[in-house]
C-alpha cells in the first residue's frame, strides 16, 4: 500500500467524525480571528509596541504563531489522543491488523494521517498571516515579509510535536476519556509542578528546568516581545526561555523520542 | 493443501498460560470447530493466527508460506465482537475493509443484501442490534472473496433468531467450498455445521479430528425408571462395569456405554435385579456429550 493510500485510508475513517469536523472548524474560524482580540486595547503594557503594530510584517508571523500554540495545545494535543482512542475503543486498529494492515503499515497510516495534518494546519498559518499581514495593517507598506528565525518549520514542528504527544498518551491510555484528561493534566499541571516544585527545588535555580516537552513547544513559538517582559518580571540567573534554536532542536529530540515509544508499542504490544 | 499450520505455539499472559505448545492443521475446504470452555485459549489461538497477538513461541504458516506478509485477500476473519467505527454507516465501514484489502471490485450493496442488511445500508453501525453488527462483520470478511473464513463465537449474544440467520449464513458460505475455522462453545452449531473439529481445554489440545472419528463408536444408554426406584437404578448402574454415568436429563439418566451394548440384554439384568425400567433407548453420543466427557 502507498503512502497516499495510507494517509487515504484514515481519512476515510475521519471525514464524517463530528469531533474531528468540530476541532478542524475551530482551527479554521479561530486561527485568523483571534489574533484581532489585541486590535481591542489601544496601548499595551511596555515593554511592548502598540497593539496595531503586531500586524506588521515580520511581527505579525509571531502573533498568529502564538495564536496557533494555543489552539494546538487544546486543539491537536485532542486530536492526537482522539485519532489513536477512536481506534483502540473501538477496537478498529485490531480489526484493521486482521483485515490485513501489517502493523508497519499501521504506523505509518498515522504517523503520515498526523504530518498531513501538521502541514495543513501550517499551510493555513502560512495564509492567515499573509492575509492579517497585508488585509489587516492599514497601509501595507512593502516592508520585509520574513524576519522570525524559520517561524515556519517551527510553526510546523509545534503542530506536529502536540499531535504526536496526545497520539502516545492516547496510545497508552486506550480510553479518550481517561487519555484527553490525562493530557491536559500533564499539559496544564503535571509539568509546571515537575518544574517549579521539584526540579527548581531539587537543582536549585538551574537552567535544565526549561527543558520540558511542554515548555519547549510553548517556546517554539512565544508571544511576540513576551519573552523580555517576562523575564524582567523574574529574579531568576538564567533567561526563562529557550530560544528558538534550542527549543527547535528540544521540541525535535522529543517528537522523535514520542515517535520511537509509538513504533515500539505499536509493533510490540498485543492488540 | 494446507490452508494453515500451527506449530509450537504457546502463549501466556503473566503467569496464566493461555496456550500451550498447539499444533494444528487446516487443509482446504473443511468447516473447522475450535471448541474449548472460556478461558481455554480459542480466542488466543485465533489472535495470533490473525497477528494481533504475538506468540511467545512457536511458529505459523498461512498457505504453506511464511506469515509475512500477511494474506490479506485470502483471509476473512471477525474476531470476539464486530468491531466497526460508531459513527459511519454500513457501507462507509466496508469501505474502509475494502480500502485496506485492496478490492474495490467488490459490489458492497450486493454484499449487504446477501447478509440481509441492504435496507440500512445507510444507518450508523451504533444504531444496529447486536445480529445486524455481526451480519455486518460477515459481510466485511467476505470482501475480497477469501478463502478462508475465521469466526469467534459468531453467535455470542444473539436471540434464537439471530443465532439461525447467523447459522444459515455460514453454512451458505460453507457450502461455497470456503474453508471456515470456527471457534464456538454452542457444540450443537458445532456439530451441524463443522466437518473437523478441534478441542482445547487449559491451553492444551486435547482432541482433534473429523467429527465422526471425535465422536467414534461411543454411545449413549438413556435408562429411567419410576421416581421410587431411582436409587436403587443408580445402584445398578454403578454395579456395572460397562456403564458410566455421565448425565442426568430429567428423570432420565444418560450413560456412557460400549457399542456393542444389547439393549435387551441390559434390559433384562435389570429386570433380573428387580428394577422395572420405564425408559430405555440407545443412541449414538452427541458432540456435546463427547466434549463434556473429554474436558471433564
Amino acid at each position: 500500500m502507498s503512502i497516499f493510500q495510507l494517509i487515504q485510508l484514515e481519512w476515510f475513517k475521519y471525514r464524517k467524525n463530528t469531533t474531528f469536523r468540530v476541532t478542524a472548524i475551530l482551527y479554521f474560524i479561530l486561527l485568523p480571528s483571534l489574533p484581532s482580540i489585541i486590535l481591542s486595547f489601544d496601548t499595551l503594557p511596555p515593554p511592548l509596541p502598540s497593539p496595531a503594530s503586531f500586524f506588521d510584517f515580520p511581527e505579525i508571523w509571531g502573533l498568529v504563531a502564538y495564536t496557533g500554540n494555543w489552539l494546538a495545545y487544546f486543539l491537536f494535543g485532542f486530536l492526537g489522543v482522539y485519532i489513536i482512542s477512536v481506534d483502540t475503543t473501538n477496537k478498529t486498529l485490531r480489526q484493521s491488523i486482521i483485515n490485513g494492515l501489517s502493523r508497519s503499515q499501521v504506523i505509518k497510516a498515522k504517523l503520515m494521517f498526523i504530518l498531513s495534518i501538521a502541514v495543513l494546519a501550517t499551510a493555513f498559518y502560512i495564509l492567515t498571516v499573509l492575509f492579517l499581514g497585508i488585509f489587516g495593517s492599514e497601509p501595507y507598506e512593502g516592508s520585509p515579509l520574513f524576519g522570525e528565525e524559520f517561524i515556519i518549520a517551527r510553526y510546523f514542528l509545534m503542530c506536529l510535536a502536540y499531535l504526536v504527544f496526545g497520539f502516545l498518551i492516547g496510545l497508552l491510555i486506550r480510553s479518550i476519556g481517561v487519555a484527553t484528561m490525562l493530557y491536559f493534566l500533564y499539559v496544564f499541571f503535571i509539568e509546571v509542578i515537575i518544574r517549579y516544585l521539584v526540579h527548581l527545588n531539587v537543582f536549585k535555580d538551574h537552567r535544565s528546568m526549561i527543558f520540558y516537552p511542554m515548555n519547549a513547544l510553548e517556546d517554539l513559538t512565544p508571544f511576540p516581545f513576551g519573552g523580555e517582559a517576562a523575564n524582567a518580571s523574574m529574579n531568576l540567573s538564567f533567561n526563562l526561555f529557550l530560544s528558538p534554536t534550542e527549543a527547535f532542536i528540544t521540541t525535535c529530540i522529543y517528537t522523535l523520542v514520542f515517535i520511537a515509544f509509538i513504533i515500539y508499542i505499536i509493533l510490540k504490544r498485543d492488540m | 493443501m494446507k490452508v494453515l499450520e500451527i506449530e509450537n505455539v504457546s502463549k501466556s499472559y503473566g503467569k496464566h498460560k493461555a496456550l500451550e505448545s498447539l499444533n494444528l492443521t487446516l487443509e482446504r475446504g473443511n468447516v473447522y470447530g475450535l471448541l474449548g470452555p472460556n478461558g481455554s485459549g480459542k480466542t488466543t489461538t485465533l489472535g495470533i493466527i490473525l497477528g494481533v497477538l504475538k506468540a511467545d513461541e512457536g511458529q505459523f504458516s498461512w498457505f504453506e508460506e511464511k506469515y509475512e506478509p500477511f494474506p490479506r485477500l485470502k483471509v476473512g476473519a471477525i474476531l470476539e465482537t464486530p468491531n466497526f467505527y460508531p459513527y459511519l454507516n454500513a457501507i462507509d465501514n466496508l469501505r474502509i475493509v475494502q480500502h485496506i484489502k485492496r478490492s474495490p471490485q467488490d459490489d458492497l450493496e450486493s454484499l449487504l443484501k446477501w447478509v440481509n442488511l441492504y435496507e440500512r445500508r445507510k444507518s450508523n453501525f451504533k444504531s444496529y442490534s447486536l445480529g445486524m453488527k455481526q451480519r455486518l462483520a460477515i459481510a466485511a470478511a467476505l470482501i475480497g472473496e477469501p478463502d478462508v473464513l475465521i469466526f469467534d463465537e459468531p453467535t455470542n449474544g444473539l436471540d434464537p433468531q439471530g443465532i439461525a440467520e447467523i447459522r444459515e449464513i455460514i453454512l451458505k458460505i460453507a457450502d461455497e467450498g470456503k474453508t471456515i475455522f470456527m471457534a464456538s462453545h454452542i457444540l450443537d452449531e458445532v456439530e451441524k455445521i463443522c466437518s473437523h473439529v478441534a478441542i482445547l481445554k487449559n491451553g492444551n489440545l486435547i482432541a482433534e479430528g473429523p467429527v465422526g472419528t471425535i465422536l467414534g463408536d461411543s454411545v449413549i444408554l438413556e435408562v429411567g425408571a419410576n421416581s421410587d426406584m431411582e436409587t436403587k437404578l443408580l445402584s445398578w448402574i454403578d454395579d456395572r462395569e460397562d456403564m458410566e454415568l455421565m448425565n442426568k436429563d430429567g428423570a432420565i439418566f444418560l450413560v456412557a456405554i460400549e457399542s456393542d451394548c444389547d439393549p435387551e440384554g441390559v434390559n433384562r439384568d435389570a429386570f433380573e435385579k428387580g428394577l422395572t425400567l420405564s425408559h430405555l433407548k440407545i443412541r449414538k453420543r452427541s458432540l456435546e456429550e463427547e466434549f463434556l466427557s473429554i474436558t471433564k
